[in-house]
């Protein structure tokens, strides 16, 4: 392996051992103080190492150095972009974060301890690898040692603004951990600067980039920074600045350069703007005058001697009470909990559960009020609304409370919030409780749902009887109608035929009044043909039996079809019984 | 204008702002000031603006917030008179009213408040021995007593806070009424008892009314019908009546022929198709077959 790729391979180690500890430190950002662009540090420094690893590894197994030096200008985007931006948003939350002791500041001390001591860790580390990166990787040695001391020093002040802290000199520690918060800010900026001009550059001249960083060398070194900036320019980028006019006069006129940047800027704290949905209060040495500042651009005296704070005045706030909200919306599910975590307010004699969420949505109406009567105004809000929604359902039970009149459950809490507010002074005016829903705990919203549910099975039963009423009794109202219609065609039909039998009858009277006994026999014969017409009968000879009485009508099943002499001797045999011998005893 | 005499000026103008910076300090609107000299309390400031000080580390302005605040206590679980477990969350309302016992007795508000938390713990569970649950939840509005709870606590701790930690508690309000996990779990399988109770109730309810429904309308169905047939007999028994009446009048005029009549319209009925009839031959008209001609 030829000496300009093992400077290259160390190049990638030290990359892999700098984005692990960057990504370590942005983890810890996010995860210790809650800084959440140390996510974003802590990923794409993760991303930065498992990339320089994957180059490593690429180029120990075979890589070519033209390869390895192609990659070597993605390493340094990386670094310098992600860690760049990382690391400044970093520590603009943290300067933007209001100024308070932090929590655990009885352990200042010994923090501070274990900050000197991985100072001098970082000491020894450097002392290491200059001695193990090999000299002829120059690029590499100088800017590794530069980022080492600059580590040892970041340190060493963020263990003397703890100790100061412990010993109760706050208002030093504070502008200590300043200092350092901006240094971080500044050399950021120039990590972003550079990575973008890295961007404009082909990789084959990106492989000459060094590590170092020109505030390092100036602060650190003491060497003149707008005498590295040039040659920076010559040797990465091929302009010449030094030849040129305006290099030297830029580095005479210097200092009146710097003076009246500084003044500009002091004297651009003598202008605030308000924006529209704010308020400002200017404090003069820190006394606030009452009147507020309206939206616009105000003039003031510059800083120190008068400050302006702004308050979203205007702006309708707004916190959840009963539950803890997550960042995005939700569903309002009885049976899936609320937000990260949801609250149970004993009712009904504490044998009874209830969950309410609700949002209150409230404005500052008093600017002054709420800047200067109380130090955290919207917690004290947060508070009176709990104790006001405590007091008012304690005394009721669940099922009151689900069916509740809410408008006016709301418009109560809301007045009681605002006579409380107001005579807290907290500046704040509540517009408006919203009860978003009044459930029991989502444990046991289940079983209410059951209910509800139970409620539905009987409602649909009962309608299921109705409807089968509602078809059946018409039903036998038909039926009804009919058998009283039948009867009436029936009688009709009944009375049709009666008359007409009566008539008939009245009329064949009349005309057998003419020969009644012809008439009779007539009637008789013909009587006997329709009767007999084509039906069995038997004939017999009135001298076959005089000792018995012949019947008139054989009962018997069987037909006779037997000739009339044969007919008569079966009947002989077989004649029922008369007067004392048969079956009609 | 040669180079000396800038440097100059800029250092002067950094000692300058250096020394305004070492010889005077602002107490902000709603702030208080306690000025020591060499750790010695000298004076307290109580006015906002710029005041003046001996630079450090001859004199320390320590500036301290007088302004309200409110801070929510611990979760904390206390027994009531009753010997029923409640976990309590309170909150107070407070400020520095004595800056300068404030700034001797705690370093930072946060201090203050752990400190005022176990102040306002040992006062809560003093109150509530004193108290039913029933004062805190109940449907009896009578029975409850959270005012007088809050103040019982607010008159154990407001002059011992003052005294000790130099600050001043306004009111403390109970912000949260929970009952402990265990009891909890035994409030939720009553509450499920309780609805399936309800749930059952209103099965049970329905099939009552539904079968309820069902029965009457199975008793209207059989009076509907019970009317209707009746109304139907009658009908017809009118017109049977009046049939028998016209049959009546009929007879009337030949009872005999309308009885031969009707007999034979009987045995035409009568005689069916599978019927044998017997005769003999001396009835009409077989005796045709004995009798001689009505001619000889």
């Amino acid at each position: 392996m030829n000496a300009e790729k093992q400077e290259l391979l160390w190049l990638f180690l030290v990359a892999v051992i700098a984005h692990i500890v960057f990504a370590l430190a942005g983890a810890a950002c996010f995860l210790v103080w809650e800084l959440h662009p140390g996510r974003l540090l802590g990923i794409g420094a993760a991303a930065g190492a498992a990339s320089s690893l994957g180059i490593l590894i690429q180029g120990i197994r075979g890589n070519s150095e033209q390869a390895l030096k192609r990659q070597q200008a993605v390493v340094y985007l990386a670094w310098y972009l992600l860690v760049g931006v990382g690391g400044a948003f970093a520590v603009i939350s943290f300067l933007k974060t209001p100024r308070a002791l932090p929590a655990g500041v009885d352990k200042a001390f010994p923090a501070a301890v274990f900050l000197l001591l991985g100072a001098f860790a970082a000491l020894v580390v450097r002392r290491v690898l200059l001695l193990a990166v090999p000299e002829r990787a120059e690029n590499l040695r100088y800017g590794l040692s530069l980022w080492l001391i600059n580590t040892v020093w970041s340190t060493v002040l963020a263990s003397t603004a703890l100790i100061l802290l412990s010993i109760k000199l706050h208002e030093i520690a504070f502008w200590a951990t300043q200092i350092l918060a901006y240094w971080t800010l500044l050399y950021s900026c120039e990590m972003i600067l550079r990575g973008v001009a890295l961007t404009a550059r082909s990789q084959a001249s990106a492989s000459s980039v060094s590590p170092n960083l020109l505030l390092f060398e100036s602060v650190y070194l003491g060497k003149n920074p707008f005498a590295r900036f040039g040659r920076l320019l010559l040797e990465e980028y091929g302009i010449d600045i030094g030849s040129s006019r305006v290099g030297p006069t830029l580095r005479r006129k210097l200092p009146l350069v710097i003076g009246g940047l500084v003044v500009a800027l002091w004297a651009l704290s003598a202008f605030a703007v308000i924006q529209p949905h704010e308020l400002g209060l200017r404090e003069r040495f820190g006394k606030s005058s009452r009147s507020a500042l309206s939206p616009g651009l105000h003039l003031k005296y510059p800083w120190p001697i008068e400050q302006v704070t702004r308050f979203p005045a205007q702006r309708l706030l707004s916190m959840t009470i009963g539950y803890e909200a997550l960042s995005r919306a939700q569903d309002m599910i009885w049976s899936r909990p609320h937000g990260r975590k949801e609250y149970r307010f004993p009712v009904g004699d504490g044998r009874e559960l209830i969950s309410i969420d609700a949002l209150l949505y409230y404005e500052i109406n008093d600017v002054f009020d709420y800047a200067y009567q109380t130090q955290n105004p919207d917690t004290i809000l947060a508070c009176l609304a709990y104790a006001a929604l405590s007091e008012r359902i304690v005394g009721s039970q669940l099922d009151e409370l689900l069916s509740v009149d809410r408008a006016s459950l709301s418009e109560e809490l809301a007045e009681t919030l605002n006579q409380r507010a107001t005579s807290e002074s907290l500046g704040l005016h509540v517009v408006q409780l919203c009860l978003e829903s009044i459930h029991p705990p989502f444990e046991v919203a289940d079983a209410y749902q059951r209910v509800v549910s139970s409620s539905l099975a009987k409602e649909a039963r009962v309608l299921r009887a109705n409807a089968y009423r509602e078809n059946v009794l018409p039903a036998a109202q038909a039926q009804a109608d009919s058998l009283v219609s039948l009867a009436r065609a029936d009688s009709c039909l009944r009375l049709g035929t009666a008359k007409g039998e009566a008539i008939a009858f009245i009329q064949t009277a009349t005309a057998r009044g003419v020969a009644p006994d012809l008439f009779d026999q007539h009637l008789r014969l013909g009587t006997l043909e329709a009767s007999l017409f084509e039906r069995q009968f038997v004939v017999l000879d009135r001298r076959i039996s005089t000792s018995r009485l012949q019947p008139w009508i054989d009962l018997r099943a069987k037909p006779l079809s037997v000739p009339l002499d044969q007919a008569n001797d079966d009947f002989e045999d077989t004649a029922i019984p008369w007067e004392g011998e048969g079956a009609f005893q | 204008m040669s180079r000396i005499p800038v440097r100059w000026l800029a250092a002067a103008v950094i000692v300058l702002l250096i020394g305004l910076k070492a010889t005077t300090f602002t107490v902000r609107q709603g702030n208080t000031s306690v000025v020591t000299r060499l750790g010695k309390p000298t004076r307290v400031i109580t006015d906002p603006g710029l005041h003046l000080r001996w630079p450090w580390p001859v004199e320390t302005a320590n500036n301290i917030d007088s302004r309200r605040k409110a801070f929510t206590t611990r979760f904390a679980e206390t027994l009531t008179k009753d010997k029923k477990n409640v976990i309590l969350v309170n909150f107070a309302v407070w400020s520095v009213d004595d800056p300068l016992r404030f700034l001797q007795s705690v370093v930072s508000s946060s201090e203050a408040e752990a400190k005022l938390d176990g102040m306002i713990s040992n006062a809560k569970n003093a109150v509530m021995g004193n108290y039913d649950l029933s004062a805190l939840v109940s449907t009896d509005q009578d029975l409850l007593k959270i005012p007088d709870i809050e103040d019982a606590i607010l008159n154990e701790v407001k002059d011992q806070a003052l005294s000790k930690l130099g600050i001043r508690v306004w009111h403390v309000g109970i912000r949260r009424i929970a009952l402990p996990e265990e009891n909890v779990r035994y409030v939720f399988d009553q509450m499920r008892a309780e609805r399936s109770q309800f749930a059952a109730r209103a099965i049970a309810e329905g099939r009552r009314i539904a079968t309820a429904i069902r029965a009457q309308t199975e008793v209207e169905r059989a009076a509907i019908l019970a009317d209707a047939k009746e109304e139907a007999a009658q009908i017809r028994g009118q017109a049977e009546a009046e049939a028998a009446r016209l049959y009546a009048e009929a007879q009337q005029t030949d009872p005999r022929f309308f009885k031969f009549l009707r007999s034979l319209e009987a045995l035409k009925r009568l005689i069916g198709e599978k019927s044998t009839v017997i005769l003999r031959t001396d009835s009409d008209p077989f005796d045709l077959l004995e009798k001689e001609s009505p001619t000889k």
